[in-house]
């Protein structure tokens, strides 16, 4: 995709005025800035209780962005008591310094990594070896990464709002799911109405 | 109590508004995910605001939102200024009005009517993130490179006349403070002033925002623009078409 044209909206009878303005854009989609953001790895913990688990990865120019970002795309997807933002670069396993080292695991291809506990290592590829031993044991494992403790920025939601506050339902499945009922069961009904309708026609004629 | 009520919710309800028109066109994915969630954030403050104000004047958070006539609403026209889709101009925007909510809501949280106080409150903590935002995106702008420093700076320029209406006060305010209801006897002005300062001068750019004089008139007393005339009625294109609409 070299040229890509936006044009401006069709007009409908009662758009506004405003979406009049919106500017035509010719051009590349991408911009070498922006592709040259780095990347980080987002891990949200549902509650207290449950470990991090990988939510996703995000681009961001630094640390204060990637912070807002992850509360943003991926803190609300869901309540989330913490987050754990961490630059992709940090996972790779051959870097070397002696640190406590956070262990996440992907059991089978396809899962997503669960964070399973920390280790004391003196890079990432002994922490990796480490983290086996202690975590996997006999279990066969899919994947492993590792990445140390001091570059993991950590957002926790209770003093650092997340989730918010005011009412969310709306984010959610189970805000639907009392209205969406209503409708769904007075459209079932006209439905049974129609084919009744439907059927005794059919009969009559 | 209801104007200073409203004057926050409007403030919001038409920043939620115009900044919703920004999904799906802003620079980057993230920070139109995160714009937007912010916008989100904006409507549910005034939602809940409206809510408190149901609970003096009966009326639902419909009817107030979307019932009213032009010079009912209280909202300062820096909410609705037309941005014309740059991202600079919407950046200066969200920062004067994200640090005059952040102030009022903090001093709201000091009043002495208790169920505003709570909600304030509650309020200020997701507005704390708000400001953060912003002020990453003005020190990011500014420090950027020259085309973004020069953008922002031109932003903040000509939004700073709007900015200084946000402290026209509605009708009423006096009073709640003589009866002891609003607690805070210092200049607003000052206090919003300061963090503003320091964030543009950590994104090495400058910012002058006058004070205006006394009886100007502007949104607070239900005196507005054209461009809050025309946010207003997309606002109300389907309230005013059939008020018991549900969807």
């Amino acid at each position: 995709m070299d040229q890509e044209t936006w044009q401006t909206p069709v007009e409908a009878t009662y758009l506004s005025q405003a979406r009049k303005n919106v500017v035509e854009r010719t051009g590349d989609l991408t911009f070498p800035e922006v592709d040259g953001f780095p990347i980080w790895e987002v891990f949200t913990q549902k509650k207290k209780s449950d470990m991090h688990i990988h939510a996703g990865s995000l681009s961001a120019p630094d640390a204060s962005f990637a912070q807002q970002f992850a509360r943003e795309h991926y803190g609300q997807d869901q309540e989330c008591a913490s987050l754990w933002v961490c630059l992709r670069s940090a996972f790779v396993t051959d870097r070397g310094k002696a640190d406590s080292y956070e262990v996440f695991v992907q059991w089978k291809s396809g899962d997503r990594y669960v964070h399973v506990g920390s280790v004391q290592a003196s890079s990432g590829t002994d922490a990796k070896a480490k983290g086996i031993e202690a975590f996997a044991g006999k279990r066969s494992t899919c994947s492993i990464w590792t990445c140390p403790f001091s570059e993991l920025t950590r957002i926790d939601g209770e003093t650092e709002m997340i989730w918010r506050t005011t009412d969310q339902q709306y984010r959610l499945a189970r805000g639907y799911s009392k209205v969406v009922r209503k409708k769904w069961e007075a459209l079932r009904s006209k439905k049974m109405v129609d084919t009744y309708q439907e059927e005794d026609l059919k009969e009559t004629y | 109590m209801v104007n200073l009520l409203l004057s926050v919710a409007d403030d919001k309800l038409f920043l939620g508004h115009c900044n919703s028109d920004w999904t799906g066109l802003a620079p980057i994915l993230e920070a139109d995910i995160a714009f937007s969630s912010l916008a989100q954030d904006d409507i549910a403050h005034a939602s809940a605001l409206y809510e408190l104000i149901g609970t003096i004047t009966g009326a639902t958070p419909d009817q107030i939102a979307f019932g009213r006539t032009s010079s009912e609403y209280l909202c300062s026209d820096i909410v609705t200024t037309r941005d014309e889709f740059n991202w600079a101009s919407a950046i200066a925007r969200q920062f004067f009005c994200n640090h005059f909510d952040y102030v009022r809501l903090k001093r709201l949280g000091d009043a002495t009517w208790v169920p505003l106080a709570s909600l304030s409150k509650r309020l200020l903590a997701e507005q704390a993130i708000h400001i953060d935002h912003v002020n990453s995106w003005v020190r990011h702008l500014g420090k950027g490179n020259d085309d973004s420093a020069t953008r922002m700076q031109e932003a903040l320029d000509a939004s700073a006349p709007l900015a200084s209406m946000m402290f026209e006060e509605p009708d009423g305010l006096d009073v709640l403070r003589t009866e002891g209801v609003l607690t805070h006897q210092d200049d607003i002005f000052q206090v919003w002033l300061q963090p503003i300062q320091s964030a543009v001068q950590e994104a090495g750019l400058t910012v002058k925002v006058q004070q205006i004089t006394d009886g100007t008139m502007g949104g607070r007393t239900g005196h507005h623009n054209e461009d809050f005339t025309l946010a207003l009625s997309e606002l109300q294109e389907v309230f005013s078409q059939d008020p018991a609409a549900t969807w």
